[in-house]
């Protein structure tokens, strides 16, 4: 059975209904208790519902897959064994995959407004994509490198379903889909390639050119505009949001001539807007918990596969990131996490003996510093074998281990298996982090071994305190803010040559005038603040004209369209009419004390 | 380098500019900025475009002219990367006239080109 998945004769209404529908499903699934047999009622109705929506729209392939769900289901009368939940899990997932196929020719567009430019060097791709057994053994997911596909260009899928077998003979652990893609894209072979690097050993790829595109006579305009296909719609609400927030800029500037009432709906209308603006990023972003979710999985897996036993610890703290990245992270992590239970963590009789618990630790702690993302992976196992590395990569004592591991073709591991022993695991993590511009590194001790990863975030999402000062707006950390005290209320000092320092709690402390500093004009008003604010460890004053209300903000990194500017953070906004700046103030007023 | 058979032209202070119009992303009225510390002459600031930040060039201020606060804004793409905002007091019209050395003449007015390594130049703070 070939499924050819085409834009024409689809209906948005459907894709969006059954997507939601099936994060319902999938929801509901990860919900449920071991034992707690009431959710298989609202799922069978649900599926049933799906399969209804799919064969009215002839997805024959998405409504075998709901049947084969409601015949699995029907047959337990009583809790799941854990293999019968991993099948659940990946008949769910095959689903997930087959209308993220449909949908993708659904988003695309017939129409680029950069056509023009790009028309002359794009070409026509045929890439043959079939994941192999042991694909969803290593954590892996189809849909992922189809998504990567996706942002090169214009696509349309055909998923072959004519593998999928008869419910008894399904194997939850073999793929049996696999996707004819055809694209049209100025990327070059060898970068459609790269994409599969990853997997290249778990799937089956074949790239064909399908028609030569005659390459440009002349160099094309530097001034060109990229844009994802994707983003554009999203860009399109995003200028027509800037083009209203003019307007209400002027409208406000108007502000003495208009009555009360409509000052105060002005108002109204311009936190909405920013609400609107902040809801729109958080679709063009996503949070990193989302990277984790296939790790727990992955985990159980992987010690059913080994014999290990491990637990896993994350974090729950929300960051937000651009897809893309997290798209990177994620194969990171599922990589680290497969290097810790195959080189870390030791088989549980290893661990009794040497005192350890049988169960082995595994964690990944995460924080942001301004717009650097810090990953923090760790497991309580072995830590690095030197003496194992050494000689697998053929290196004297004095080599270091810690940049050995990440050499590609090393592997301690002699024979390869499904987990370990080609050695791409660890040099394709660095790989990917080089990708983004992060670092990594790794420590390591008897303890266990840690890896620590840094990576700027091109945008992020953050609850930061802005203040204001001579119609300027900054931002600060919450937690930065020690006191906030009325100008007047603390005694004052000039120290010759080293500026104003303000007394709090019997010390005398740096004051800090960005108002003098940027040279803003306007005048101070009567009721300004003092801010006491601990920067690096100790503490600073900061004059400032207003404490406003906190709020979240979208942090945007300066160097993508600017240059770097010492002392810059982040360029911060709620989507209102005035950005605000995130500034390192240590670096901008200079060491004082 | 393709030369734009298309320019976008504009005023700002007392000079008129043109910039090529296939770089154009949009036209908008203006909006206010993040003033920057230490910034080049010209650099008025930061400001957020399409959950960007984009740095907004005044060249008025570049020619040292105390220009009224200007009414719109172009935003512009000097590279495959980059974008920027130019500032302009009118809303900038298309012409197909050539340009002839650094310039755009069109009834005796002259239009100044600002190519992307000009605007480049100018936003590292290079003398103009």
């Amino acid at each position: 059975m070939m499924m050819t998945v085409q834009a024409a004769g689809q209906s948005a209404l459907f894709i969006e209904e059954s997507r939601q529908l099936l994060m319902q499903i999938e929801l509901g699934w990860q919900q449920a208790q071991p034992g707690d047999l009431e959710w298989r009622g609202q799922m069978l109705r649900q599926l049933h519902q799906l399969k209804g929506m799919a064969a009215s729209f002839n997805e024959s392939a998405a409504a075998d897959c709901c049947h084969q769900l409601e015949t699995q289901l029907n047959q337990q009368h009583s809790a799941m064994s854990p293999e019968q939940a991993i099948a659940v899990s990946h008949t769910l997932a095959m689903l997930h995959d087959i209308f993220h196929s449909v949908n993708y020719v659904v988003q695309t567009p017939a129409v680029r407004p950069s056509e023009q430019l790009t028309a002359a060097v794009d070409q026509l791709w045929q890439i043959d994509f079939k994941p192999l057994s042991g694909f969803f053994a290593n954590g892996q997911d189809p849909l992922h490198y189809l998504k990567q596909l996706q942002q090169l260009g214009e696509m349309t899928v055909i998923a072959d379903t004519s593998q999928l077998p008869v419910f008894a003979d399904f194997d939850a652990s073999q793929p049996y889909l696999s996707w004819q893609v055809t694209l049209k894209t100025a990327v070059e072979e060898q970068s459609l390639w790269q994409l599969f690097d990853w997997v290249k050993e778990l799937c089956q790829v074949n790239i064909t050119a399908l028609t030569e595109m005659p390459l440009p006579t002349d160099d094309l305009s530097p001034m060109q505009r990229v844009e994802s296909p994707r983003q554009m719609p999203l860009n399109d609400i995003m200028r027509r949001h800037q083009q209203q927030l003019g307007w209400l800029q002027a409208l406000k500037q108007a502000g003495d001539c208009l009555p009360a009432t409509l000052q105060t709906r002005l108002d109204q209308l311009q936190l909405a807007q920013s609400q609107n603006y902040l809801d729109l990023q958080k679709l063009m972003l996503k949070p990193l918990n989302t990277a984790y979710q296939r790790l727990p999985g992955l985990l159980q897996t992987i010690c059913k596969q080994t014999g290990k036993q491990a637990a896993l610890l994350l974090p729950t703290q929300p960051i937000w990131l651009p897809a893309k990245t997290l798209d990177f992270i994620t194969d990171v992590l599922i990589q680290l996490l497969r290097n810790a239970i195959a080189h870390g963590i030791e088989l549980p009789d290893v661990r009794r003996a040497a005192g350890k618990s049988p169960l082995g630790q595994i964690g990944i702690e995460h924080s942001l510093e301004g717009l650097q993302l810090k990953l923090h992976f760790y497991d309580e196992g072995c830590g690095l074998q030197s003496e194992k590395i050494l000689a697998a990569a053929g290196e004297d004592t004095r080599a270091d281990i810690h940049e050995l591991i990440f050499q590609p073709g090393l592997s301690t591991t002699r024979t390869p298996n499904l987990l370990a022993g080609r050695g791409i695991g660890l040099d394709l993590v660095r790989q990917h982090i080089q990708q983004l511009q992060g670092d990594i590194s790794v420590t390591s001790g008897s303890g266990g071994c840690a890896f620590h990863i840094s990576i700027p975030l091109p945008q992020t999402l953050q609850v930061l305190q802005p203040v204001a000062v001579a119609d300027q707006l900054f931002v600060l950390p919450l937690d930065s803010i020690i006191a906030d005290l009325p100008a007047g209320s603390l005694p004052l000092r000039q120290v010759s040559g080293r500026g104003e320092f303000v007394e709090y709690q019997q010390q005398w402390w740096p004051l800090w005038d960005i108002r003098q500093r940027l040279k803003l004009v306007g005048p101070v008003p009567e009721d300004s603040r003092l801010l006491v604010i601990r920067v690096n460890g100790r503490q600073h004053v900061l004059r400032v004209d207003k404490l406003l209300l906190p709020a979240e903000y979208l942090l945007s990194d300066i160097q993508r369209h600017y240059q770097p500017l010492p002392g810059v953070v982040a360029l911060a906004t709620d989507g209102g009419l005035l950005p605000a700046l995130w500034l390192n103030w240590q670096q901008i007023f200079g060491e004082r004390t | 380098m393709n030369p734009s058979s298309q320019w976008l032209i504009f005023r700002r202070g007392r000079e008129n500019f043109a910039v090529a119009a296939d770089a154009l992303i949009c036209q908008l009225s203006a909006f206010a900025c993040a003033v920057l510390p230490d910034a080049p002459v010209g650099v008025v600031g930061l400001f957020s475009f399409a959950g960007e930040a984009l740095p907004m060039l005044d060249m008025a201020a570049v020619a040292g002219d105390l220009a009224e606060p200007a009414g719109n804004c172009l935003i512009i793409s000097i590279d495959a990367q980059r974008q920027l905002g130019l500032l302009s007091d009118d809303v900038a019209v298309l012409t197909n006239t050539l340009p002839e050395q650094d310039e755009i003449t069109i009834n005796d007015k002259h239009f100044r080109l600002l190519t992307a390594p000009a605007l480049k130049q100018l936003l590292a703070g290079a003398a103009d």
